[in-house]
C-alpha cells in the first residue's frame, strides 16, 4: 500500500502541470457535486430538532372534492381540527404524531412594559414535543392537559427570552402574544430556519389561537401532520392505520357529497420536500431524473478532461511499464496498479473538494440554502447538519465513479504497451 | 500553414479527440444553460401588470376570543364597521397614497384558489379568483385592457357588485377560441352549479411571478370584496407617496399598532414591503439562476483546465519541433498563434455537431418555454453566446502554454535534444 502512495506522489511530481490540472479538476468536480448534494440533503437529512426525518411520514396538504363542484375542481389546503381528532390524534401505532400549523406566522410579542417586536409563531399540539427533539434550557414543554384545556402557555427560544428578559431562566414569566397573555413554560435552544417544520421563535398550543378555528370547509383548515413511527420497519403498519382512519372519515364525509383525494399521502421526507403544490401528485421519478442528469453532467465533463490528463501522464511512463512487463508483470497487475494509484489522487482531491464544499456552504450560506429556509434567511447552520454518513458515502461513490470514468481507459491502454517498443523508446 | 496545422492535428488525433469530445459536451450543456438564462431573462423583462414600488403589506389579524381585549360583535355589520374604520385611519395618514384590502390576491402570493366560468360552449378552464377592493387597482396600478387608467378602472370597479367581475384579458387564451373578449362584456357566466357572474371589463394580465412567461400564467378574474364579505380580507396593502416612503414608516405603523390602529378586534401584526415579499416568493428562481451560473463557471474552469493541460503537455513534447521551426525563420508570434489556433480550430470543428444537438434539444422541447419553444433570434443568440464564451476560454487556456512555447530558446532546445 505504501508503494502506491509513493508511486502516486512520484507520478504527480514528474509532471507538475498535468498533476495540478488533475487535482484541480477532480477537486472542482467533487466540490460542485457535493454542493448540489448538500442543497438537497439539508432538507432531508435528520438533525435536531428534526431528528426523526429519516422515518417521518408527512401529511402537509389535504385534497377534497365535492359532488356539487365541477369535475376538475378540488380544494387543497391544510386540514382542520375535526380531521386532526378523527385521523391523526386517533393513531395508536406510531411513536408519536403531531398536528401543527402548516407554516409559522408572524406574531406580535410584547410585554407590559411596552417592549414589542414581531416573532415567528408556530401553533402546535402536545405531540409536537415528542416528534421533535428540542433542547430545553429551562422549563418543560406543554402536555396534553395544557393543550386540551387551552392553557395560555408558550415555549420560547433562547434569543426571544434574552430579547424580552435579558436572561433564559424565565419560566413562569408573563408575555403577551398577539394581545393575549401567556405564561412562559419553557425555553429552548434556538432552531435553524432550515428545520422547516420545527422552526419558530415562539410555540403555543393551537387551541389558544385562531388557528384551531380556521375552517375553509367541513374538513379543511390550516393544519398539517407529521407522524413519527418507532422505526422505518414500522412504516407500512402506520400507513395501514392511516389509510384505515381516512377511509372511516371518508365514509362519513360521503354523506354530504365530500370525497377525499389521497394523492399517495403521507409522504416520506424526501417526497414531501419535493412535492411543492397541494393540488399535484408527487413525481419523484422526474425529480430523480433531473438530479441524475445534473450529476452525470458534473461527472462526465471533468471525466473527459481527467482522462486526457491521465493519458498524458501515463504516456511518459511507457518505458517503466515496458520494463515491468518484461520482468513478468501481467497486464491485470499493471492495470490494477495504475488504477489504485490514480484512485489515491482522486480520493485526495475528493476530500479537498468535500472540504471546499463545506466551507462554501458556510460562507455562501444565504446563496445556496436560502430556498430551503423558512424565512429566506439561514440561521444557526452547523457542520453537523451538513456532514453525515450519507454525504460522506455519496462523496466516496462519486470519487469512485469519477476515477472509473477517467482512469480506466488510459490505464487499459497503458497496460497494453508493447514491451519491446516501449523499452526501445519507440512509439 | 493552415494545411500543416490540420495535418499535425490529424497526427495527434487521439489527444485532440479527447478535447473535441469535451468541447462538444460542454458546448451542448452550455447552450442549454444559456438558453435557460435567456428564457428567464426574457420572462423577467415582460410586463408584469402591476407596480409594487412603495407598497407595504400590513398583516392584519383579529383577536382570539381568549384575549382579554376581545370584543364580542353583535353582528357582522359591527365587525365590518371596525374593519372600515381601520382602513379609513390608514387612508387618513399623510404618507399614504391609497389603501387596498383583499383575500389572497396580492402579487407574489402562492394561492391558486380557482374558479371555472362557462358561457354556452365557452369554458375558461380553471382561472384564479381574486377578491379585492377597488383600492387594489389603485395600489397596484392595474391598467384596463382597453386603455383605462388605474383610476378609471377603479371607478368602474367601485360600481360593481359581488356578482360582477373583471377578467384578465387573457381569460380565453387557454380555451383556444378565437373570440374577442370585448364582445362578451356584459355577458353572464355560470360558475359552479347555481352561481353566476357578469363580466364587466377586462384588465391587463397580472403575472404571478417574474420568471414565468405570461404564456404560462393562469388567467384570473377580480371580484369585488364588498359588504359583509369585507371581514374575510386578510391582506391590507398601502401605497406610500413616492417622496414619503421613508425608513421609519414601518416603525411608525408598529408604534400606532398599539394605539390608533387597534380597532375593535383588529390589530396589525407586522409590516412587510412588497419588495421583500417578492424576494421571498421568488427565492427558488433566484436560486436556480445562482445554480445555473455556478454550473456555467464550473464548465468554463473545466475547459480552461482541459485546454491548459493538453497544450502544456503538447508544447513540452514538441519543444524540439518548435525550436526547429524557429530556427528556420518562424517568428515567436507565429508559434504563439499556431497553438491558440489549434484549440480554436477544434472548437470550430465540433460547433456544427453541437448545433445539431442544440437543435434536437429544441425540437424535443427539452428547454424552457418562452412564447414558443423555438424562435430564430433566441436560437441564434444562444448558439453565438455559447460559441463566443467557449472560444474565449480556449484562448485563455492555451495562452499559458503558447507563451511558454514562444519563449523557447531554439539553440538550447536543439542542443539538449
Amino acid at each position: 500500500m505504501q508503494n502506491y502512495f509513493k508511486q502516486a506522489l512520484a507520478s504527480l511530481r514528474s509532471q507538475p502541470m498535468a498533476s495540478w490540472t488533475t487535482i484541480a479538476g477532480t477537486t472542482l468536480a467533487i466540490f460542485l457535486i457535493m454542493v448540489t448534494v448538500m442543497m438537497e440533503d439539508i432538507r432531508i437529512a435528520p438533525y435536531a430538532p428534526e431528528s426523526g426525518r429519516d422515518r417521518w411520514l408527512v401529511h402537509r396538504f389535504t385534497s377534497i372534492k365535492n359532488n356539487n363542484w365541477g369535475n376538475d375542481q378540488s380544494s387543497n389546503a391544510g386540514f382542520n381540527t375535526k380531521v386532526a381528532k378523527a385521523v391523526f390524534m386517533a393513531m395508536e401505532t406510531p411513536e408519536a404524531v403531531t398536528t401543527l400549523s402548516i407554516a409559522p406566522s408572524e406574531a406580535l410579542v410584547s410585554m407590559s412594559n411596552g417592549k414589542s417586536f414581531g416573532a415567528q409563531l408556530l401553533d402546535v399540539d402536545h405531540g409536537f414535543w415528542k416528534v421533535m427533539d428540542f433542547t430545553f434550557i429551562s422549563g418543560t414543554p406543554f402536555g396534553e392537559a395544557e393543550f386540551e384545556s387551552a392553557q395560555p402557555v408558550a415555549v420560547i427560544s433562547e434569543s426571544v427570552a434574552r430579547k424580552l428578559f435579558g436572561s433564559t431562566d424565565v419560566t413562569g414569566r408573563r408575555i403577551e402574544i398577539d394581545h393575549n397573555p401567556y405564561r412562559v413554560i419553557g425555553v429552548v435552544r434556538d432552531v435553524s430556519t432550515l428545520a422547516h417544520d420545527a422552526y419558530a421563535d415562539v410555540w403555543v398550543p393551537y387551541t389558544t389561537t385562531n388557528t384551531a378555528k380556521n375552517k375553509f370547509n367541513e374538513y379543511l383548515g390550516s393544519l398539517k401532520a407529521i407522524i413519527l413511527p418507532h422505526s422505518r420497519e414500522e412504516i407500512p403498519k402506520v400507513r395501514e392505520e392511516y389509510d384505515r382512519l381516512w377511509a372511516k372519515l371518508g365514509d362519513e364525509a360521503k354523506e354530504d357529497g365530500w370525497e377525499f383525494i389521497p394523492r399517495d399521502r403521507p409522504y416520506d421526507q424526501e417526497t414531501a420536500v419535493n412535492t411543492m403544490w397541494a393540488n399535484v401528485d408527487p413525481d419523484m421519478a422526474s425529480v430523480r431524473k433531473s438530479q441524475y442528469i445534473i450529476w452525470a453532467v458534473l461527472l462526465l465533463v471533468p471525466a473527459v478532461n481527467l482522462s486526457s490528463m491521465t493519458h498524458s501522464r501515463l504516456s511518459r511512463r511507457r518505458e517503466e511499464i515496458g520494463v515491468r512487463r518484461a520482468f513478468g508483470a501481467t497486464r491485470g497487475e499493471i492495470l490494477t496498479d495504475l488504477f489504485v494509484e490514480n484512485l489515491i489522487i482522486t480520493l485526495f482531491s475528493g476530500l479537498l473538494g468535500l472540504l471546499l464544499s463545506v466551507m462554501f456552504a458556510f460562507f455562501g450560506t444565504s446563496m445556496i440554502f436560502a430556498e430551503a429556509s423558512v424565512t429566506g434567511e439561514v440561521t444557526h447552520l452547523t457542520a453537523g447538519m451538513l456532514l453525515n454518513w450519507h454525504v460522506f458515502g455519496l462523496a466516496l461513490i462519486f470519487c469512485l465513479v469519477l476515477n472509473l470514468l477517467s482512469a480506466t481507459l488510459p490505464a487499459w491502454q497503458a497496460s497494453r504497451t508493447n514491451v519491446v517498443n516501449a523499452i526501445a523508446g519507440k512509439k | 500553414m493552415k494545411r500543416k496545422l490540420l495535418r499535425q492535428m490529424l497526427n495527434e488525433w487521439r489527444a485532440n479527440l479527447w478535447l473535441a469530445i469535451e468541447l462538444l459536451l460542454v458546448s451542448v450543456v452550455m447552450w442549454f444553460l444559456a438558453d435557460k438564462l435567456w428564457v428567464m431573462n426574457a420572462a423577467y423583462n415582460e410586463p408584469r401588470g402591476h407596480d409594487i414600488s412603495h407598497c407595504y403589506k400590513l398583516a392584519v389579524s383579529q383577536l382570539a376570543e381568549t384575549s382579554p381585549e376581545f370584543k364580542k360583535y353583535k353582528d357582522r355589520h359591527e365587525q365590518v364597521a371596525d374593519f372600515e374604520t381601520l382602513i379609513e385611519r390608514l387612508e387618513a395618514r399623510p404618507e399614504v397614497e391609497c389603501v387596498s384590502y383583499s383575500l389572497n390576491a396580492i402579487p407574489y402570493n402562492g394561492s391558486n384558489s380557482g374558479i371555472m366560468l362557462n358561457l354556452d360552449s365557452i369554458s375558461t378552464g380553471s382561472v384564479q379568483q381574486r377578491m379585492v377592493s377597488p383600492g387594489f387597482i389603485r395600489v397596484f396600478r392595474i391598467h384596463g385592457a382597453d386603455g383605462e387608467s388605474p383610476e378609471e378602472l377603479a371607478r368602474v370597479f367601485e360600481n360593481m357588485t359581488e356578482f360582477d367581475f373583471l377578467a384578465a384579458s387573457n381569460l380565453l387564451d387557454r380555451s383556444k377560441l378565437k373570440i374577442d373578449l370585448k364582445s362578451l362584456y356584459g355577458s353572464t357566466f355560470a360558475c359552479g352549479n347555481e352561481d353566476s357572474l357578469k363580466l364587466v371589463r377586462a384588465y391587463q394580465p397580472i403575472r404571478n411571478q417574474d420568471y414565468q412567461s405570461s404564456g404560462w400564467t393562469w388567467s384570473a378574474i377580480m371580484i369585488p370584496l364588498t359588504g359583509s364579505n369585507k371581514r374575510w380580507a386578510n391582506e391590507v396593502v398601502v401605497r406610500l407617496r413616492e417622496n414619503m416612503d421613508t425608513e421609519d414608516f414601518k416603525e411608525n405603523i408598529m408604534k400606532d399598532a398599539l394605539g390608533p390602529l387597534r380597532v375593535g378586534n383588529y390589530y396589525i401584526r407586522s409590516v412587510q414591503s412588497l419588495e421583500s415579499i417578492r424576494h421571498n416568493f421568488q427565492i427558488e428562481h433566484v436560486q436556480q439562476i445562482i445554480n445555473t451560473i455556478l454550473v456555467v463557471v464550473f464548465l468554463l474552469i473545466n475547459i480552461f483546465l482541459g485546454v491548459l493541460g493538453t497544450f502544456w503537455f503538447r508544447t513540452s513534447q514538441r519543444t524540439s519541433e518548435i525550436a526547429l521551426r524557429m530556427s528556420v525563420g518562424a517568428t515567436r508570434r507565429d508559434i504563439f498563434n499556431r497553438i491558440i489556433a489549434e484549440g480554436e480550430l477544434i472548437l470550430l470543428i465540433v460547433t456544427p455537431l453541437a448545433i445539431v444537438a442544440d437543435w434536437l434539444m429544441t425540437h424535443y422541447e427539452f428547454n424552457g418555454y418562452y412564447k414558443a419553444f423555438f424562435e430564430a433570434p433566441r436560437f441564434v443568440g444562444t448558439v453565438a453566446i455559447t460559441w463566443a464564451v467557449l472560444a474565449l476560454m480556449i484562448a485563455v487556456g492555451s495562452f499559458i502554454p503558447a507563451r511558454r512555447a514562444m519563449k523557447i530558446s531554439p539553440a538550447e532546445a536543439l542542443k539538449t535534444d
